[in-house]
């Protein structure tokens, strides 16, 4: 389990988190959804390393993981996407998804340094896997050595998923992944987030697009200015008075 | 001796701080490090060298002249070089604003020449004394003019339109073009103000410093040191990095050694930039990774 | 859309059993060492027909140059730190080589190998601290560490001779075989070169010159899959401070009597012109600018007075039009040129 406790974060005079708890199981979609402004993109970047929190903790899988350099997390088994696409947009697409095999690679600077035989070896099965999973993620071959910046906008959302995804990790980010994308295009990233929800991953989702959000997930947890105001099972959350005050507003005598 | 050391110390400083009230005005407007800056002061000092001892134009009308001139230069460098271009991209804007540099030195070099010039103080006439420190002339010069620029800044960025515009695009460039004030605009004048004030300090420091095609970038490490000393973006900060700097440096000169002084505004620059890069009035800036 | 609802999407163990080779998904790689070899062939071939000693000493100037360029299209190009300090790292080099080698009497190839040394840990030490800053600090940080280091040389009496009477070294030799002839010097250079393009060269073919393209073309993202940005950044600057080292070592054989003027800012913007000039990403367009910057002073007479102004603009053109580099640039539009001819 990915257990965030407690997480606190202020930004100058602004409150960004006050005692966020969010779990996310392997094996789940879990959800974190909440107006504009509500910290879900902090609290993103405090789970993955890119913010460090004044408080509390968060733990993968038992082990303590709060504080560490987004590299060390990507280490746990932390993997994640952006809000606004940070592609490497100059390589191809093959390679841009062969960065994510970084985190696997036994091979010495050295060794690279002199391109010993184990180097060329590790570099084909990094660049097969990389093609499996271009493959599985529905990108299709005549994209692959094409520069990555080049590819359209919802192809280039999969290859980022295909990155993150190469780093094999237990718990999968995603920040906002269906912004952009079209109804048709919404559902199959569903599809595909149940899926690797089936084969074991937990996968967080940060989203705005409510139906996306019903349709696959397991738990949901609501953010509003800076804290959990609700969670459950998807009928509950959309059943709950806080919940819709917080979208749409009180109402006022 | 001491009286002196901090009176060269403050008129030493009063140059380095219009050196960065331009600079940062740039950055805090357009987001562009302009490693050119250096040039436009260099220019102020060699224009007006060239139309006084080349062309015998009288002080009075050279040194206007020559500040105009730096003013049309920045404004042209801004056109011609940076205008358009992609501001995300860092890389390529150190380049271009280094080349830009580069290339007002050549044509310095190419169309005035080599030589080292000192131009006329702007008044003549001996020192003043102020108790037991002897003030030169052109000293006087340089620290009111630093004192006229500033409450004229002042004006400018608190009680005008065109300030208030500036100050808008510098906090949020985004809101400010909502409100319908143009950051091309408020791109031009900050140019324009970094070649006035660039070229001022420029043609100030001439008649004591020499004028020079080659002096561009030394002073504009020292402009940068105090800008980032004082918090890069911020015109009070570079004020006060300024006078810190000059005063840093004319204690060295008197008391450690004369031949490392210039080594100090670099070793602060370096020592800021590794240990504290928002500067002394800057806000902390966010963690890059 | 999913192809195969049952295909595994966490798997990376490829499909097919057998280990496959390394396909290079980018071409350029490969066509880049290809070049590379062909200026390695070229040099020699240049140095027999020069037909006297000055043209031989400014090829292997040349050469020099283009290691010291080389470093910096690592670090420019692939990682995308800005450095105009390089000269500092060029002097170390000269300056520890000359001392080891005036004082103590060290073998040439060992006092430039700890020349190099030296300067590689200087360049690790300052790049840590710095890799946290944005590009235009860390620009302004390298230009003041330059002129810093340029002040200490000028000065170091003691240690470097400072501007006047400067420094000498005697012949370059090793273990007694005198190889100061430019004849022979030239391959002693050569081989230098040689070695350091294959290690250039194989940065870029490998994930170490992954990351570090990942690094420059987003440091958030590169971070997230696990890569050590810090430690990228520092293995770059070292590796190009080494090179730059190396080339000052060289240096100091080759002239065999220089003072610190040599290792002012101008070198350090002459370097960043041959990078920018052949190409950022290529170790083949690194050498070649290197080699087009040297030669054109001896090509054009009075090319030194027109030198500055020559540089600044085309530094601007190409950085504004071109910003891969003249050569990359012109050998892209070349290859779009040919393959629309063969359609």
């Amino acid at each position: 389990m990915l257990a965030i406790r407690h997480i606190s974060k202020r930004f100058g005079g602004l409150q960004a988190l006050r005692n966020v708890n969010v779990e996310a199981e392997r094996s789940r979609v879990t959800a974190v959804i909440g107006p504009n402004g509500a910290g879900k993109s902090t609290l993103m970047n405090v789970i993955s390393g890119f913010i460090a929190a004044d408080e509390g903790s968060v733990d993968v899988d038992g082990t303590r993981a709060l504080g560490l350099a987004p590299h060390r997390m990507c280490a746990t088994g932390v993997a994640r996407t952006f809000q606004n696409l940070q592609m490497f947009s100059d390589m191809s697409t093959v390679e841009a998804v062969v960065t994510g095999r970084t985190r696997h690679r036994k091979t010495s600077l050295i060794a690279n340094l002199l391109m010993t035989p184990a180097v060329h070896r590790e570099e084909g099965e990094a660049f097969d896997a990389a093609r499996e999973l271009l493959r599985a993620m529905g990108v299709p071959e005549s994209f692959w050595t094409r520069r990555a910046g080049d590819l359209p906008y919802g192809m280039q959302r999969r290859v980022e998923i295909a990155r993150a995804l190469a780093t094999e990790p237990g718990y999968l980010l995603l920040d906002e992944p269906a912004a952009g994308l079209n109804d048709s295009e919404s559902a199959a990233l569903g599809e595909v987030l149940l899926k690797l929800a089936q084969q074991g991953i937990g996968v967080v989702l940060i989203e705005h697009d409510i139906e996306l959000v019903m349709n696959v997930s397991s738990r949901i947890f609501v953010m509003d200015a800076g804290t959990v105001i609700a969670d459950g099972k998807p009928a509950e959350v959309r059943a709950n008075p806080d919940v819709i005050a917080a979208y749409l507003g009180e109402e006022h005598e | 001796m001491f009286e002196q050391v901090v009176v060269s110390g403050l008129t030493v400083g009063a140059i380095y701080a219009l050196i960065a009230i331009g600079f940062t005005i740039v950055f805090s407007t357009v987001r562009i490090v302009n490693f050119a800056h250096g040039e436009f002061v260099m220019a102020g000092g060699v224009l007006y060298a060239w139309l006084n001892i080349v062309h015998q134009i009288p002080p009075a009308l050279s040194i206007p002249i020559a500040i105009v001139g730096c003013v049309v230069i920045a404004w042209l460098s801004y056109e011609l070089c940076l205008a358009g271009m992609n501001k995300d991209n860092h890389i390529a804007q150190v380049m271009v604003t280094l080349g830009l540099g580069i290339t007002l030195k050549g044509l310095a070099q190419v169309f005035i020449g080599k030589d080292t010039q000192f131009p006329p103080p702007f008044t003549s006439g001996p020192p003043l004394a102020l108790g037991s420190v002897s003030v030169s002339r052109q000293s006087m010069w340089i620290v009111g003019s630093l004192l006229v620029l500033i409450v004229l800044l002042w004006a400018l960025l608190q009680k005008t339109r065109v300030g208030k515009g500036m100050r808008a695009v510098a906090i949020n460039h985004y809101a400010a073009v909502l409100m319908g004030i143009s950051p091309k605009r408020a791109a031009i004048i900050a140019f324009a103000l970094a070649g006035l004030i660039g070229g001022a300090a420029g043609a100030l420091l001439a008649p004591v410093a020499s004028a020079h095609y080659d002096n561009g970038i030394f002073l504009a490490v020292k402009g940068f040191a105090a800008a980032i000393l004082g918090g890069l973006g911020n015109p009070v900060g570079a004020v006060v990095g300024g006078l810190i700097l000059g005063l840093t440096e004319s204690l060295t000169a008197g008391y450690v050694s004369s031949v490392y002084k210039d080594a100090v505004s670099l070793v602060i620059l370096l020592a800021i930039l590794l240990l504290r890069p928002q500067g002394l009035l800057g806000q902390r800036l966010p963690n890059k990774l | 859309m999913i192809r195969d609802p049952n295909l595994d999407l966490t798997s990376t163990t490829p499909a097919s059993g057998a280990a496959s080779k390394a396909k290079r998904a980018s071409v350029s790689v490969s066509a880049d060492r290809k070049l590379t070899l062909v200026l390695m062939i070229v040099f020699p071939i240049c140095a027999m027909l020069a037909t006297n000693s000055f043209y031989k000493s400014v090829l292997v100037f040349a050469m020099i140059n283009a290691i010291a360029a080389v470093g910096l299209c690592l670090m420019l190009g692939f990682a995308g730190e800005i450095s105009i300090g390089q000269a500092a790292f060029y002097g170390l080099g000269a300056y520890v080589t000359a001392y080891l080698a005036n004082q103590f009497h060290f073998e040439p190839v060992l006092a430039i190998a700890i020349g190099s040394a030296v300067a590689m840990a200087i360049g690790w030490g300052i790049s840590r601290p710095l890799s946290r800053l944005h590009e235009h600090y860390l620009a302004m940080a390298t230009l003041a560490f330059g002129i810093i280091m340029y002040i200490v040389f000028a000065n170091a009496r003691p240690f470097t001779g400072g501007l006047d009477p400067g420094t000498s070294v005697a012949k370059f030799a090793i273990l007694g075989v005198d190889l100061s002839s430019m004849d022979r010097y030239f391959w002693v250079v050569w081989l230098a070169l040689g070695l350091a393009s294959l290690v250039a060269g194989n940065v870029a073919a490998t994930q170490v010159g992954r990351s570090l393209l990942a690094v420059k073309m987003s440091a958030p993202a590169a971070a997230s899959v696990g890569i050590d940005v810090v430690r990228a950044k520092a293995f770059v600057f070292a590796l190009g401070a080494l090179l730059t080292g190396l080339s000052g070592g060289l240096y100091a054989y080759f002239s065999r009597s220089f003072n610190a003027s040599t290792f002012g800012i101008g070198y350090s913007i002459e370097l960043l012109m041959m990078v920018v000039l052949g190409s950022l990403t290529r170790v083949s367009g690194a050498i070649v600018g290197a080699f087009i910057i040297t030669i054109l002073p001896v090509l054009f007479e009075h090319f030194e007075d027109y030198k500055t102004l020559v540089f600044g603009i085309t530094m601007v053109l190409i950085m504004k039009f071109m910003p891969s580099g003249l050569v990359e640039g012109l050998f892209s539009l070349g290859g779009r040129l040919i393959r629309r001819k063969g359609d």
